[in-house]
Order: structure tokens, then C-alpha cells, then sequence
């Protein structure tokens, strides 16, 4: 039985049912996997929510059980655009090096304007 | 894809673990039902799963099990289903 599949087994714990605000990364998330997933672009769609699924399945137990919902989206995302050539692990990591470098900046310059 | 079984076809899922993405829940496999409907025929997401959409459409079927077979320990009413969508390639006919 895999991380994932545990319908029917039993759970000490309670489930947390109240709803809250989406954070603007989660819905980046969201609007990002519906344009890798859209089927009516040339050449089809860049991943499936098949794929989606797979990749979430694929991760460790403790990711699995401790990551929150749009954090094993993007988790996966990231591991089947990168499988499949659309983005590679040092493009990202560069990518996200600029944004923080850019983020101590406005930081730094918001700091010496006060 | 012409589907195999008609509704009301006595059906046994198979069991096992086969490794990466499979679309039926670990609690059904093994278990005996009733074909309720055919759903249609809709490619593999098991095939889907790893970037292949050129396999064939696969006939996808609404099951229904009786919960006190699904569940020994059932504390619901007697009569009482529950609906399962498995894939044709899960299923096998038995005699009822």
C-alpha cells in the first residue's frame, strides 16, 4: 500500500476542517498548472493532472504526510517539468536566487527610505 | 474499445501491488462485485500518468460492492453499496 492510498485505514488524528485564505503563491500554483495542463495549445499540454498525481504519490512518506496541498502540487510540478526537459533543477535555482536577491534589495532600499 | 462486461456481470478486482500510479484504491482490490454501468471508454490514467497518450481508450466501469464484503467490521445497515470506477484491466468475470 503506497503513502497515499489509505482510504479505510484508521486515523487517530482529527482532520482539520475549517477553510482557509488562499495565499497568492497557492493560487499562482493553481493558475500555473492550468497552463501547463491545457490541451488546447500547439503541440498539447505541457503535463496532466495524471502526471500531477504521479509525482505527488512519488514523494517520500514524510513529505507526503507533512507538505500541505499546493506544496505537493508545486513539488510536482516542478519534478515533471523538469523530468521532461521544460525546466532544469539550476535554471530554477537561479531563478529563485534573483528573486531573493531582488526581494533584499527593495528590502534594503525600502529600509534606507525611512 | 468494445466493453467486455454488461451490467450486472459478477466482476473480482484484481489484488496486488504493482509500483507506480494505479487508479484503484487498495481497499477494493480482491473483492467481489456487480458491474452497475459502463462508463464510457477514456485513455489510460495509468499510462497517462507517465507522459504516454497515445494508448487506446480503456473501458472504465461504475461497480458496486456490498459494504459489509468491503469492510468486515461494517456498522452500517445490511444492505447497504458502495460505488467503485475501476478500469477494465482491474476487472475479471467470475461466476456469482
Amino acid at each position: 500500500m503506497r503513502n497515499h492510498d489509505v482510504g479505510g485505514t484508521h486515523q487517530d488524528e482529527a482532520i482539520p476542517r475549517e477553510q482557509h485564505a488562499f495565499m497568492p503563491w497557492e493560487l499562482r500554483t493553481d493558475a500555473l498548472l492550468w497552463i501547463l495542463s491545457d490541451g488546447s495549445r500547439a503541440g498539447g499540454p505541457q503535463m496532466t493532472v495524471d502526471e500531477l498525481r504521479r509525482g505527488i504519490e512519488d514523494m517520500p512518506a514524510e513529505d507526503y504526510r507533512n507538505l500541505g496541498y499546493f506544496s505537493k502540487w508545486l513539488r510536482s510540478m516542478i519534478a515533471i517539468t523538469t523530468e521532461r526537459g521544460l525546466i532544469s533543477s539550476s535554471e530554477l535555482e537561479r531563478r529563485a536566487a534573483a528573486i531573493a536577491e531582488e526581494e533584499a534589495r527593495e528590502h534594503a532600499r525600502e529600509h534606507h527610505s525611512e | 474499445m468494445t466493453p467486455r462486461f454488461a451490467p450486472g456481470t459478477h466482476v473480482r478486482v484484481a489484488e496486488g501491488e504493482p509500483s507506480g500510479h494505479v487508479r484503484t484504491p487498495y481497499y477494493i482490490r480482491g473483492r467481489h462485485g456487480i458491474v452497475e454501468r459502463v462508463c464510457g471508454a477514456f485513455r489510460n490514467p495509468e499510462e497517462l500518468a507517465y507522459g504516454r497518450r497515445d494508448g487506446p481508450p480503456v473501458p472504465l466501469y461504475r461497480v458496486r460492492f456490498v459494504q459489509s464484503d468491503v469492510w468486515p467490521d461494517y456498522g452500517g445497515r445490511p444492505g447497504d453499496t458502495l460505488d467503485v470506477e475501476l478500469y477494465e484491466h482491474w476487472l475479471e468475470e467470475v461466476t456469482p
